[in-house]
């Protein structure tokens, strides 16, 4: 069977598009959809997102319809009409976005004849269709990223070559979001670029207003946000390149590369900007030399998470700390196509190493997939067994780690063992948080 | 009312206790419109995101040990379970008790809403079981399985022929109660109704229902001074030992919004009786509740013996820490229990009430008598005081703050006190149902407070440099502005 949540790693689309929401500065989500939907996504969400929070008004805070059984029998539009008035009336914000659960969407609310009656108010009220049974919070967040495109973002603009937008890394659902997306904007901008994040800090409404002067839509991904620079570019004329994740110093420079050919920058000015940024990373990696000889750190390891992250994290570990990832499971719900595109990321590597690559969204398929790569013992005299192993996941693998006795990093959602703030792990600077935090792991009893 | 164990469904909330989730007043209206029945709900033109049956239910059933809870909903309706689970693991551990309950979902997609997922789900059944053999599956419904009307209950019948295990519905759609609450009554019913066996014999235990146990040892123990054992639930228990609570000496709570269901429910089916007294929160309170519980267990001697020793080991320092909280004004939003409850012991502790705002109302309970600990409330409260009933709705509190201006706010549920600090209001969120229970902690509960108000850098610093999302505009509404007429 192929449909069966076995601890979800995903919420749905609706608090993909909440979440994302969240993260766009003074953006007001309008929840139309029932009283528990929007405080549930908070709970699951914030925890997973390494303690996100609720935000400006996020959580108890979110305007939502709180639909009941009279509504679904006789229809929610008139409901929804009284909420966006009254929401306009008591929160302060620069754009309201009604997004949608289930049953209103089951029901058929028009929601479109709604909006009409809010065309003339000060401040834009646009409207996203979110159900949680059209997908994902991935999926959310191209609906919503879509839903903004297209409706809220200039049609006008001139284009600038020197202009680039961020896509491609889910609020939330990547719990190191803004840390990612600030230092990857900080690397863009030393080659010149101006660079439009929209989650990212100190960024405004503007940035997503202004968008559409963009000549190109990095996406960081190969799925997530793909959907919606899709819609980018069929509205503003704009085309992407889909990259990955890069995680350390080899595969950002090799980003940087990539990004700089497909806007035409000149090679050298790259270059002299990834030689400084090596200089610094090499002068910090460095200091583990002493240790990781000292105390052997090489580690095999085993790589849980989603498609964002199990193939950046898993090059890393064997790109740069020689490690010897032997198993990743990529934990998102794919097709083909997509299947393919994530698995050429796991090759080419520069260490040569391959892991076993599965896709898989339940949790308990793991520890099968493990015995699939690596043979258990047989009583042999000699062994040679999957050790010192490193399982670098989510908290759902936190069993698959205590019953193998070895170390856990979290990373993937749901994170919520762990604090996150500013931390980043894409990057350079990235690249060495994910050292201080894997290393730190292994000497915590020092 | 009498609880019906022969159907998978039971009445709501608001049919069955009259309960409502807008109503604005003071103390004694709510008391005297509780007794005569005359209590009318009030919708609102504005609200915010607050809980749904099914959340309550994955939330309180997963308490308990060894089973599989299937949610037959879209995916993010069981996005929480990681939350749920890693606080039920934790709760184990902390009594070194294996713990493998889990939740899984049937990932409801479009073409379920069209052609319903039936046999989606009669496969997931059977997978979970060849997984992970629990001791029974309870399989949870959803706002989207609710609006396809799909016949679940016939698909656990089927599947339950077929496993050696109880195979039980919990009807939760989100859409179906304005009550959240309403989800402990039917993670009830189903114990009731399919888990719960009849007595093979008379036990020497009681029944305590709870949430998270943390003063089990001090409870086990007081119990034991009574010559009895306590049988705390559903908190790490197991299925079988849960099919015996018809054999309990009686049943008590912490709450009488989450024992209400079962605790009148074995009354009513197994003559096991109900304490319904307010609960064991602050002096008062425990000494009531423990008294009532001696009187219908026959050991009023033992009980009188245990009081008067806590009562000299505390009570001389609870007079003490008195001084120093006196005149203090607290705000409270709770749930309907413990909104009046902890008040009780506010006063108690000679701090004045400001405000009680109480998630929502049931004006009756299901032997049909108003809660107690309102008509209590309403007698011994030094002055009649404002109330609302305000459905966990945040601009109301933030309202009721910026009006009432307390040193203190008190709320239950996550989420909810984040708020009161984003706007400089120290507060304290009573995770522990057991923070002001008996005498030691209450006095803890003293303490705590006194700690809190000590240092109030956190809020105060981010307070006064971070947006609230509400406009001035609404701050000088009352905080009951925008409630419908009752209907």
């Amino acid at each position: 069977m192929n449909k069966f949540v076995d601890r979800p790693r995903f919420s749905c689309a609706l608090g993909g598009a909440l979440f994302t929401l969240r993260a766009l500065t003074r953006a007001i989500p309008i929840i139309h959809a029932s009283a528990g939907c929007g405080y549930n996504l908070y709970t699951a969400g914030n925890a997973g997102a390494g303690y996100l929070g609720g935000g400006y008004c996020g959580g108890t805070g979110w305007s939502s319809s709180n639909v009941v059984e009279r509504e679904v029998v006789f229809g929610g539009s008139d409901r929804l009409s009284e909420q966006i008035r009254s929401t306009l009336e008591l929160i302060d914000g620069d754009l309201f976005v009604v997004v949608t659960g289930c049953m209103v969407e089951m029901i058929g609310d028009d929601i479109g004849s709604v909006l009409d009656e809010f065309a003339n108010e000060d401040v834009p009220v646009i409207a996203v269709s979110t159900p949680s049974f059209k997908g994902n919070s991935c999926d959310g967040y191209d609906m919503l990223l879509g839903g903004l495109f297209s409706d809220y973002v200039r049609r006008d603009a001139e284009k600038r070559t020197d202009t680039v937008n961020l896509l491609g890394l889910v609020p939330g659902q990547d719990a190191f979001y803004k840390g990612n997306l600030t230092e990857i904007r900080r690397l863009l901008e030393r080659l010149g670029l101006r660079v439009n994040t929209f989650f990212g800090e100190g960024e405004t409404l503007e940035n997503l207003k202004n968008a559409s002067e963009a000549s190109l839509n990095i996406v960081l991904s190969d799925v997530y946000g793909v959907g919606a620079a899709g819609v980018f570019e069929k509205t503003h004329g704009t085309p992407y390149i889909s990259l990955p994740l890069p995680v350390g110093a080899v595969q950002t420079s090799q980003f940087l590369r990539e990004a700089a050919d497909a806007l035409n920058l000149p090679r050298d000015a790259v270059e002299r900007v990834i030689k400084d940024e090596e200089a610094r990373y090499y002068d910090y990696l460095e200091r583990i030399a002493d240790i990781y000889n000292d105390v052997d750190l090489q580690r095999y390891a085993v790589v849980v998470g989603d498609l964002n992250y199990a193939p950046a994290v898993s090059r890393f570990v064997a790109d740069e700390l020689g490690w010897l990832p032997r198993l990743a499971v990529v934990t998102d719900d794919l097709d083909e196509g997509e299947i393919r595109r994530v698995e050429k990321r796991f090759t080419g590597w520069e260490s040569d190493v391959s892991p076993l690559v599965r896709f898989d969204t339940d949790t308990s398929s793991v520890r099968r997939y493990l015995q699939e790569a690596w043979r258990p013992g047989n009583n042999e005299r000699y062994y040679d067994s999957l050790s010192p192993l490193f399982l670098i996941g989510s908290v759902f693998e936190r069993d698959l780690a205590a019953s193998l006795g070895v170390p856990l990093l979290t990373v993937s959602f749901p994170v919520t063992n762990r604090i996150v703030l500013n931390q980043s792990y894409a990057g350079y600077k990235g690249g060495l948080g994910l050292t201080s935090d894997l290393l730190s792991t292994l000497i915590a009893g020092r | 009312m009498t609880i019906d164990l022969n159907s998978t469904t039971f009445g709501k909330r608001e049919e069955r206790l009259g309960s409502v989730v807008g109503y604005v007043g003071t103390i004694k209206d709510l008391a005297s419109q509780s007794r005569c029945g005359s209590l009318k709900d009030r919708g609102r033109c504005f609200s915010q995101s607050s809980s749904c049956d099914a959340g309550c239910v994955l939330g309180y059933i997963s308490h308990i040990r060894d089973i599989a809870i299937i949610n037959h909903a879209p995916s993010g309706c069981t996005a929480g379970a990681s939350s749920v689970l890693t606080n039920q693991t934790q709760l184990a551990s902390k009594r070194g008790l294996p713990y493998n309950t889990v939740i899984l979902g049937t990932d409801m997609n479009e073409s379920d809403t069209i052609f319903g997922a039936t046999g989606t789900l009669h496969d997931t059944i059977l997978e979970t079981y060849r997984r992970y053999k629990p001791e029974a599956i309870f399989v949870t419904t959803s706002c989207v399985s609710g609006i396809i009307g799909e016949d679940v209950d016939s698909v656990i019948a089927e599947t339950g022929e077929e496993l050696p295990i109880p195979v039980v519905p919990i009807h939760c759609e989100g859409f179906k109660s304005k009550v959240w609450a309403t989800g402990f009554d039917a993670a009830d019913h189903a114990i009731l109704s399919r888990i719960v066996v009849p007595p093979r014999k008379k036990g020497n235990f009681v029944n305590f229902k709870n949430f998270n146990e943390s003063a089990r040892d001090d409870i086990v123990e007081m119990f034991r001074a009574l010559g009895v054992d306590v049988f705390m639930i559903y908190s790490n228990t197991t299925l079988e030992e849960l099919s015996h609570v018809s054999e309990a000496l009686a049943t008590i709570a912490i709450c009488g919004t989450l024992a209400s269901y079962l605790g009148n429910g074995l009354e009513q089916r197994y003559g096991v009786p109900y304490i319904k007294t307010i609960n064991p929160l602050g002096v008062t309170g425990f000494e009531t509740w423990f008294r009532d519980i001696g009187r219908v267990i026959g050991k009023e001697a033992e009980v009188e013996a245990y009081i008067e020793r806590e009562r000299a080991l505390y009570l001389p320092k609870l007079e003490e820490v008195k001084k120093r909280l006196r005149g203090l004004r607290v705000v409270l939003g709770m749930g309907s229990s413990f909104a009046f409850q902890v008040a009780r012991v506010i006063q108690e502790l000679d701090m004045e009430v400001a405000y009680i705002a109480s998630w929502h109302y049931d004006s009756r309970y299901d032997d049909g008598n108003p809660p107690p600990h309102v008509q209590y409330l309403a007698e011994h409260a030094p002055r009649d005081f404002d109330v609302s009933v305000a459905d966990q709705q945040n601009f109301e509190i933030l309202n009721i703050l910026n009006r009432y201006k307390p040193d203190l706010y008190l709320a239950r549920h996550p989420g909810t006190t984040v708020w009161a600090v984003k706007q400089g209001v120290p507060a304290i969120f009573m995770a522990d149902e057991y923070m002001s229970f008996g005498y030691k902690r209450t006095l803890s509960f003293a303490y705590t407070i006194l700690d809190r108000i000590t240092n109030r850098s956190f809020e105060k610093n981010l307070s006064s440099r971070i947006r609230l999302p509400y406009t001035d505009w609404w701050y000088r509404q009352e905080s009951a502005s925008l409630y419908e007429e009752a209907r």
